[in-house]
């Protein structure tokens, strides 16, 4: 009798056991949800070990990806070619045209004395890591050991903004992608200077919104970084407004986010941090209980951060 | 009394066993996200994790513990920047169900264990999907979500096959040796 009894304890404290690392598993997601330092700085520390691990890992699996890409390079070579030849002259019209504009710019900005913001350097890094389920859109990349790179500096491709590094380590850095639930990009219309904001969707698009009433997007209307909140720079291409339902608007990024190799990390020539708010009541001002102006009226991100 | 010291060694111990094959549940965790790599997975890599965790408690259970799965997704939770406790309570509550079901399943045909697979990957995708939903308010690309469960119900036999291979070649291996 004594061996069933046994057992039995054996079988509940199993049981027992099974149940607590649920419970685990349920803390930590609550955990997980508070934004802890002590997490981040985990997710950095075990991402910036294991990285060169998964690089080597992945380097078969990249080698496939390129095989299969040159073979089907190879298939349409024919109709590459004269794809080529097409848009080759488009872009030759396109260059001349540039020119023109280029010409017509220089004096423009002799005329207002208007100053290119050279406040950046670009830092070329490898993407090593993309996202693997819908959950979560974040990139691994590994660049060179540089301590200019920071928290909220852009990260772009020659076609645009891919988006900005959340977490760095000396030689690997993580960036969300613009399609990320989390990511939040203050945008403005390049036709219309309307200001808005890009929110991922862990989807294809982003959508566009606090637009004003007013605005009036239009299909395939390029939509830039606005600059607010000094963070990102003004003018990196975001994407296209493609669908425009019931004034809700969505945003195709101009970069192909499932093809990202390689990427540059926009940092600040003199190596300063963006300053990103790290808690509410840094920047929170509360309203003043006697003033009746309205306070969005000349609001400028630049108070807030 | 028998003091620690001059006890025998325990040879039989599954622990060494164990950690070994929590290493290698760790080793899938970098090639499920390596897959990820190609532009045909973006988003949706196949759960190879999770055959791993159905096939080895189906077929050996004692050999993987729960710990064992938990630091899987906990460790995948931390190197792909994903939300963390949610990998990792999946896998256990996968492992849960599957322990659960494994007196009937151990015996049936292969149909039946991918059929109870792919129930299983529907159950881990809903849970995330719903843990998602509770902390952002709002579903991510579903299309993604049905491709990734797809992706991994369709390929389940390549690596069941993978995974019943080495067993196979394991059992092989030890019979040889202790000849």
């Amino acid at each position: 009798m004594a061996v069933p009894a046994k057992r039995k304890r054996g079988s509940q404290s199993k049981r027992f056991y099974h149940l607590a690392v649920i419970l685990l598993g349920f803390v930590l997601i609550f955990l997980g949800k508070a934004d802890l330092f002590a997490v981040r700085t985990a997710q950095t520390g075990v991402s910036g070990i294991f990285a060169p691990m998964f690089d080597f890992i992945a380097a078969p699996v990249r080698a496939v990806e390129t095989m299969f890409e040159g073979m089907r390079t190879a298939a349409s070579l024919r109709e590459e070619t004269v794809r080529l030849r097409v848009e080759n002259e488009r872009l030759k019209r396109w260059q001349r045209r540039a020119e023109i504009l280029e010409s017509e710019n220089r004096q423009l900005r002799t005329v207002l004395g208007a100053v290119i913001p050279a406040d950046r350097q670009a830092v070329t890094a490898r993407a090593i890591a993309a996202p693997g389920s819908s959950f979560s859109h974040a990139l691994l990349i590994a660049h060179a050991a540089d301590d200019r790179i920071h928290r909220g500096d852009p990260v772009v491709t020659a076609d645009g903004l891919v988006g900005y590094i959340i977490e760095t380590s000396k030689k690997h850095s993580w960036v969300l992608l613009l399609s990320d639930v989390n990511s939040r990009i203050p945008v403005l219309l390049s036709s219309s200077s309307w200001p808005g904001l890009a929110i991922g969707q862990n989807g294809n698009m982003l959508s566009l919104s606090f637009l004003p009433l007013e605005a009036q997007p239009r299909e395939n209307e390029l939509v830039l970084t606005s600059g607010h909140g000094d963070v990102l720079p003004p003018g990196l291409p975001v994407g296209r407004v493609v669908a425009s339902t019931n004034h809700e608007f969505m945003i195709q990024p101009v970069v192909d986010l499932r093809k990202i190799s390689f990427v540059s990390v926009l940092v600040r020539s003199d190596g300063t941090d963006a300053q990103l708010p790290n808690r509410f009541d840094e920047f929170f001002t509360p309203m003043p209980e006697k003033d009746e102006r309205r306070l969005l009226e000349g609001f400028s991100p630049k108070d807030v951060f | 009394m028998v003091s620690p010291l001059e006890r025998p060694a325990d040879l039989d111990s599954p622990l060494p066993q164990q950690v070994l094959l929590a290493f290698f549940g760790c080793f899938l965790v970098l090639i499920e996200g390596a897959f990820a790599q190609w532009t045909v997975f973006f988003a949706a890599a196949p759960m190879i994790t999770l055959v791993y965790i159905y096939y080895m408690n189906l077929f050996h259970a004692s050999r993987l513990s729960v710990l064992a799965v938990f630091i899987m997704g906990l460790f995948s939770e931390l190197m792909f920047w994903q939300a963390l406790g949610v990998n990792a309570t999946s896998f256990c509550l996968a492992t849960l169900l599957t322990r659960l079901r494994a007196p009937q399943l151990v015996h049936a045909d292969f149909l039946e264990i991918w059929s109870a697979f792919s129930l299983l990957v529907i159950f881990v995708c809903v849970f995330r999907l719903v843990a998602y939903a509770v902390f952002y308010i709002s579903v991510p690309d579903i299309e993604a979500v049905f491709l990734q469960a797809g992706m991994t119900i369709l390929l389940f036999p390549v690596f069941y096959v993978l995974l019943f291979s080495a067993a196979s070649a394991r059992k092989f291996l030890e019979t040889r040796l202790l000849q």
